[in-house]
């Protein structure tokens, strides 16, 4: 029967004409079509554009309108939820409810909906909080206690907030007032862990592609520019709360977005198209006998696909996700085959089918003739080996070149031990370099033992000496490399122990073919995915290194020398942003409000915001005084900043200044700028200091919370760098702590360095028992002076986690292709069988696996609670030490924590306390070490409502909390500082927001442990498990083989097994006894069987050779007596006589023979044969001479047989006689193949007379037939022939229907040349 | 016996694609070189990244680029990345932008690391944006590489 996947591949090949000849045409009329409306709407919108632009620029102001009022409708049904709430409603009410349940139901509600919401009481008290506290909003509480409902919005420093104030009533009645706020709007471009929040705006201006704007100032106002229309914003009481304005579209951007619609879907055509054609071709490319023809032909049809791909920018237009971007990963190799990870990705899946395919060409057609193009001449096969020797390594080096360039190409973190689950990006790429390593092993191992061959000859006897000449060149050519001038880019050892591996696999594989085996197995696929893991490690690995040194000397560099030139123009930058008409406009103006704003405006715009520099931003007005500032960062700037002030220049004026010595140094960069009106009168100066250098890594004054997200500082760097200075070779300062008093340059580092021509060097050092990779480097502009910047080297440890993830990913890899081969499989109809070993080996996995998942997820849980639990246990320290510290600053007195709290103290406490810390009175921040997150609003002012119910009305001494901002969680410890007598005078707070990094870190730490210790007990679990479940079903598999051993008719079988003891054991000796009883029991009935068929051929013999022997004699007496009768006509009668006689003496001959063929079986000449084609031979015998019509369905992909070619078409043409016999020479007989797990199945069906099951039951038996002719001998040789080659015959037959005759022959490799 | 003819073709089919790598491939540049160039070496390469900003197209300057270039971008991509990816990075930006007007109105040295500011306008979705552009060059391997941009 076929299977399943032979009626697609027949449907796909066969009916693949139509298939194409129907649905290419409609593709390509689509395009067609899609490119023919693509013009007509250009060219419409193109002349139409005066009419079009108005409706569109209104419809997208209807759509900005609308997406603000669905933001107040939403904000107006949360706020109405919160005034329903029953602990709400409990607390308002006059019998009152628990004040800190309130807190709590507020805090919960918030967090669910990502906003903030305030409750008031009726004498407009506020009751309970969370979120940000300003700005006040008294008068709309007073609003709403009034009954009405208001919203309004507010634009503070980052944030425009929404906000909706709503009457809570009971039982009619006022009882209080509910404020919720939502932030709509971000006003700067600020992004990162912080701020991750999109403004209304830029999701419109996203959306429509247009630029939306909305203004929430109090005097908004229309837009007058003519490229924009507005209309105003209409808050839920009907007042105005500002201006939206939305610019009309121009002409080439909205055409362009119409033409990028199309380019999409004709994307998708194309994508069509080309996998129709391609299906097509491929299908048809297949058929093709000769294999370097069909080789060719597919490889160039695998390529001429990918390269359309690239050439279409597919499918990158139409899937937009991260692997086609390319800063992620970026190489210019081959016009675009590695333009992106994605692209990669298929470059790399269309080699490894290319190389998958055209093998299985080779594996398929490989009958050891030699070819035609096989050099006869020995000198050119020895020309040969050292040219595929050196391809063999300049594939390597391709190879290590591109791992090379997936590394230093790409963003990329490999082998970071922080990181356990691998993103998607690098998933891509561990995947697409293991496929490339996959097709490496492949390519070169054919290519080893072509290179043997060429010695060795086509032949497949092993002959050593040939590989040793192999093996030779290989090593010859591995150290030749070396001496050219060209960077191998791997070293020698590796690639010599790359010419082993490779041989062994070339060797072990050339055993198996010399044994006939199927070289195409599962085992040996895993053995070469094994072998390009094994390969794939290093080239990785030594990359990684590679990498992280060349990272830390450009960091080296950096911290010698600061980009001076870059600062400048940064500083230049900043200055002349102060020259933009609304700041003049706002100096004009003279609003106060809008003064503070100022500088905040320009930082957050300012390059030195984005790279996050230490600055201040400032602007003082025409008689210097100071109408606004922002600083962001460490003292340096603010020192420099307060003699700018002084400066009033006429022009543009920039200083710089170097401030302290060696590594400590810092440059601060200053500059002032008058701001002139259009009158040419001077309105203000702007003043901007930035401060780079290294001190920022020693005091954590780095403003990195608010810098966009990079990982390309020296902080981010996945391993801490530590930076040293030295003077003399004698160590100044450190970041290490680690490092001694007096620590010296080491000696190996001093000696090198002092080579005038040296400028830096790499060094091994051990300090504390701890390893370090250290780079020193000569400061250029200062004699003496040597920075070093060290890392931990990477252990032990950090290299089995490493190689520990790589195994995790590419057993994912391997399950993704096994799964994929299964699939594959099952389609061609094979199915896999499930035995005792695998089912129990299932059993064992599982229920080893299934604890150790558990205790996984519980480790990692209660890793991360010991982490937060000593957190905490720091926190709660570090509080109380700057609550002593603090309440000995105080000296007892309270209420004055802000005037005994100067912002030098502070500074001075937190260096103190070794953190940063917020000081809180009653619920609002009085002073803080690190106030510019509260300043710009990103940070709330007023004390969180959970830790103000648990400190203030719980009367918690210590309370930890998880709070959120943006995507970070980071924990706060709040203590109460109590005063003298017994009165919480304030809040101190510890957030751990400012070391996030060290946290996360820690944490990444941990659960890297975590996962390389549950990875090596998955490991050891494995081994032990395939260990245990390969002894226990070790038996049981022997005893199977024996057992089928047995029902092939072997009965002289041993298991094999000795030590086996219990039921097994018991099993085995049983069946063993029992097959001997068997073999001894065979002997005898082989015996008697034996004496049987003698005296039936006897009997046999002499009957048949009676029957000519009768007339003989007759004859004879008849010749006698004419002879004695002196018959006239003797002559005429002797002829007659001597007739009959050598007439009778052929039919003794042919009965002689026919029982000598049956007795005797020639030797059988075994060969692998095409089944298919000796099926067509024996048809053709036939269809020339008789009226029967043949159909013939053949499974093209069979494939052959291992048996004596011109036995199996003895057997088949006896098969189709009998047929055509039965159908008294016309009718239909309908052949069949097809391939039925390991066997190949042949079915003959004839729509003769049949036969009766009494016939059916004799028809093999030697002397039966029922014809009048012959010997009865044809299906009794076919049966043997048959069974002779492993395989079996079997005949249904029906009386009046016909007959089928099924012939199962088990393929080559599983055949056991029984005969041979 | 075809069995050997599918390795060769394979084989060719492979060597081509390596005969592609093995040029391409990448060699790491030393650390800054104590040397420097000729003014007119790093004027060069200003002038080329100039025409190329103009025409907005990488393939005039990607020639200069250094082995890791530091990368920010107005409204694109900001960070540090590989000479390869810096062609589709900036390929990328052009594409979205056609740029109206650009001239380096500072070409100065400092710190050994010559640079070069201007002023440009570009056109994006029919918005019409002036950035500041800036341009560093370091002197590696017997000649000066671009190694940060910025068009801001």
């Amino acid at each position: 029967m076929p299977t399943l996947g032979s009626r697609i591949h027949s449907y796909v090949a066969f009916k693949g004409r139509s298939f194409a000849s129907k649905i290419v045409p409609v593709v390509s009329a689509l395009l067609l079509l899609s490119f023919l409306v693509e013009f007509l709407i250009l060219r419409y919108y193109d002349r139409n554009w005066d009419l079009i632009v108005e409706q569109q620029a209104i419809d997208n102001l209807d759509r900005a309108t609308t997406a603000f009022i669905g933001v107040q409708r939403e904000t107006r049904r949360v706020a109405a939820e919160v005034a329903l709430h029953p602990v709400i409603l409990a607390s308002l009410s006059e019998s009152g409810g628990n004040r800190n349940e309130v807190f709590e139901a507020v805090s919960r509600i918030a967090r669910e909906q990502n906003i903030g919401i305030e409750v008031y009481n009726t004498q407009a008290q506020l009751i309970a909080w969370d979120g940000s506290s300003e700005p006040s909003h008294q008068r709309e509480i007073q609003i709403a206690l009034a009954g009405q409902l208001a919203s309004f919005v507010t634009r503070a420093q980052v944030f425009s907030q929404l906000f909706v104030v709503m009457p809570v009533r009971s039982q009619g009645a006022i009882i209080g007032a509910i404020l919720v706020r939502r932030t709509t709007e971000l006003n700067y471009p600020l992004s990162n862990k912080l701020i991750v929040s999109r403004g209304l705006a830029e999701q419109l201006t996203g959306d429509l592609g247009v630029e939306v704007e909305y203004n929430f100032s109090t005097n908004a106002a229309f837009r007058k520019d003519g490229r924009y229309i507005s209309a105003p914003l209409i808050g839920i009481d009907s007042s105005k709360v500002g201006v939206v304005s939305v610019a009309r579209p121009s002409r080439g951007a909205y055409l362009e977005s119409i033409a990028n619609t199309f380019h999409s879907w004709n994307a998708v055509l194309w994508i069509a198209l080309l996998a129709t054609a391609c299906v097509t071709l491929g299908t048809r490319l297949a058929t093709i006998q000769t294999v370097a023809a069909r080789s060719l032909a597919i490889t160039a049809l695998i390529w001429v696909v990918r390269y359309a791909l690239i050439w279409l920018d597919l499918p990158s237009t139409v899937v937009h996700i991260s692997i086609f971007d390319p800063t992620y990963f970026a190489s210019t190799f081959g016009n675009g085959l590695a333009k992106s990870i994605g692209d990669l990705f298929f470059t790399t899946v269309a080699l490894f089918v290319n190389t998958v395919l055209v093998g299985r060409y080779i594996l398929s057609k490989d009958n050891g003739t030699t070819p035609w193009w096989y050099p006869n001449r020995a000198v050119f096969r020895w020309f040969l080996v050292p040219v595929i020797t050196t391809l063999v390594f300049l594939f390597l080096r391709g190879y290590a070149a591109t791992v090379r360039s997936a590394v230093y190409d790409s963003t990329l973190r490999f082998n970071d031990p922080t990181v356990i689950v691998p993103s998607f990006e690098l998933a891509v790429m561990v995947m697409s370099l293991f496929l490339l390593s996959f097709c490496l092993i492949g390519v070169v191992v054919a290519l080893a033992s072509f290179a043997y061959a060429l010695l060795a000859g086509m032949s497949s006897a092993a002959k050593a000496s040939s590989w040793f000449v192999v093996v030779a060149a290989f090593v010859l050519t591995a150290g030749v490399i070396e001496i050219i001038p060209s960077d191998p880019l791997v070293p020698l050892l590796y690639r010599l122990l790359f010419a082993a591996g490779i041989l062994c696999l070339a060797y072990y594989l050339h055993r198996q073919r010399i044994h006939q085996r199927h070289i195409a197995t599962v085992r040996n696929l895993l053995l070469v995915f094994g072998l390009s893991a094994v390969f794939f490690f290093p080239v990785l690995d030594g990359n990684v290194h590679d990498r992280d040194r060349d990272k830390i000397e450009a960091y080296a560099l950096d911290v010698i020398r600061p980009a001076d030139s870059w600062l400048k123009f940064i500083l230049d930058e900043a200055l002349e942003g102060f020259r933009t008409g609304e700041t003049v406009n706002t100096l004009t103006s003279g609003d106060e409000d809008d003064f503070d704003r100022i500088a905040f405006d320009h930082w957050a715009g300012s390059t030195a915001a984005r790279e996050g520099y230490s600055c201040v931003f400032a602007v003082s007005d025409s008689s210097g005084y100071e109408v606004s500032r922002f600083m962001i960062g460490g003292q340096a700037t603010l020192e420099m900043y307060h003699r700018l002030l002084n400066d009033r220049p006429k022009a543009k004026l920039i200083v710089v200044e170097r401030n302290g010595t060696g590594v400590n140094a810092i440059r601060v960069y200053s500059g002032s700028i008058p701001i002139t009106g259009d009158d040419g009168r001077v309105l203000g100066y702007g003043h901007v200091v930035i401060a780079a250098g290294q001190q920022a890594l020693f005091r954590g004054e780095s403003p990195s919370v608010l810098r966009n997200e990079s990982e390309e500082t020296i902080e981010a760097f996945y391993r801490p760098i530590a930076v040293s200075e030295f003077h003399d070779n004698r160590l100044l300062t450190s970041n290490n702590m680690l490092l001694p008093i007096g620590y010296e340059v080491p000696a190996a580092a001093r000696t090198q360095l002092a080579d005038p021509q040296r400028a830096s060097v790499w060094v091994d050092e051990r300090i504390d028992n701890t390893s370090y990779e250290t780079f020193y480097i000569k400061r250029p502009t200062a004699l003496g002076e040597i920075v070093s910047l060290s890392v931990p080297q990477l252990g032990f440890v950090w290299h089995l986690i490493s190689i520990l993830k790589m195994f995790v990913y590419y057993a994912i890899v391997v399950l993704v292709f096994g799964i994929g081969i299964f699939i594959v499989q099952w389609l061609r109809g094979y199915r896999y069988e499930f035995t005792f070993r695998d089912k129990l080996l299932g059993a064992l996995l599982v229920t080893a696996l299934l604890p150790l998942i558990v205790l996984a997820t519980t480790g990692r849980q209660l890793a991360k609670d010991r982490m937060l639990e000593t957190i905490g246990k720091r926190l709660e320290q570090e509080t109380a030490t700057l609550a002593v510290s603090i309440g000995q600053r105080l000296q007892g007195e309270e209420g004055i924590v802000q005037e005994a709290l100067s912002r030098y103290v502070i500074d001075q406490l937190a260096n103190e306390a070794g953190a940063d810390f917020n000081l809180y009175v009653g619920n609002q921040l009085q002073a803080s070490s690190r106030p510019e997150l509260y300043e710009v609003g990103i940070l709330d002012k007023r004390l969180s409502g959970l830790a103000f119910s648990n400190t203030m009305l719980k009367g918690k001494r210590f309370y930890l909390q998880t709070e959120t901002i943006g995507t970070y969680q980071y924990v706060v410890g709040y203590r109460t500082l109590v005063s003298g007598d017994g009165r919480i005078a304030g809040i101190v707070a510890v957030p751990t927001l400012y070391r996030f990094e060290e946290v996360e870190a820690e944490l990444s730490r941990r659960n890297a442990l975590i996962f390389g210790l549950y990875a090596v007990v998955f490991i050891i679990i494995v081994v032990i498990a395939t260990t245990f479940a390969n002894r226990i079903a070790a038996p049981i598999h022997k005893l199977t083989l024996a057992t089928k051993r047995v029902a092939r008719g072997d009965a002289n079988v041993t298991v094999g097994i000795r030590k086996a003891d219990g039921e097994i054991g018991e099993l085995i000796r049983s069946f063993e006894m029992m097959t001997h009883e068997l073999a001894r029991s065979r002997e005898e009935l082989v015996h008697v069987e034996r004496e049987l068929a003698w005296k039936e051929m006897a009997k046999q013999v002499a009957h048949e050779i009676k029957n000519p022997l009768t007339p003989m004699k007759l004859s004879m007496q008849h010749l006698r007596q004419t002879y004695k009768d002196k018959v006239a006509n003797f002559e005429q009668v002797f002829d007659e006589v001597s007739r009959t006689m050598i007439e009778q003496i052929d039919t003794l001959s042919r009965i002689a023979g026919e029982f000598a063929r049956f007795a005797r079986m020639p030797k059988a000449n075994l060969e692998s044969v095409d089944v298919n084609a000796a099926l067509r031979e024996s048809v053709s015998l036939f269809d020339q001479d008789v009226n029967v019509k043949f159909e013939m369905l053949l499974d093209d992909h069979l494939p052959s047989v291992r048996s004596d070619k011109e036995e199996l078409r003895r057997a088949f043409i006896n098969i189709l006689r009998n047929g055509i016999q039965a159908m008294n020479n016309s009718g239909k007989m309908t052949i069949r193949s097809w391939q039925e797990g390991g066997n190949v199945c042949l079915a003959f069906s004839d729509h003769g007379i049949g036969m009766s099951d009494e016939v059916k039951a004799k028809l093999f038996q030697p002397n039966f037939s029922t014809k009048t002719d012959g010997m009865g001998l044809g299906l009794a040789i076919t049966k043997k022939s048959i069974d002779d080659m492993g395989g079996s015959i079997a005949i249904q037959s029906t009386v009046g229907e016909g007959t089928t005759v099924t012939i199962v022959l088990p393929v080559e490799h599983r055949q056991n040349s029984p005969r041979s | 016996m075809k069995t050997y003819t599918g390795i060769l073709v394979t084989s060719l089919a492979v060597v081509l694609l390596v005969s592609i790598v093995v040029p391409s491939s990448y060699s790491q540049e030393a650390a800054v070189d104590s040397e420097t160039g000729s003014n007119e070496q790093y004027r060069a390469v200003f002038q080329d990244v100039q025409l190329g900003i103009s025409k907005g197209d990488v393939r005039l300057f990607s020639r200069h680029f250094a082995a890791q270039v530091s990368v920010n971008l107005r409204g694109d991509e900001n960070g540090t990345f590989s000479s390869n990816q810096m062609f589709y990075v900036l390929g990328n930006f052009f594409k979205s932008r056609r740029f109206a007007h650009f001239e380096f109105l500072t070409v100065g040295e400092s710190d050994a690391t010559p640079y070069a500011s201007g002023e440009a306008e570009f056109i994006q979705k029919g918005n019409k944006e002036a950035v500041q552009v800036y341009a560093a060059v370091s002197f590696v391997g017997k000649k000066y590489v671009i190694t940060q941009l910025t068009i801001y």
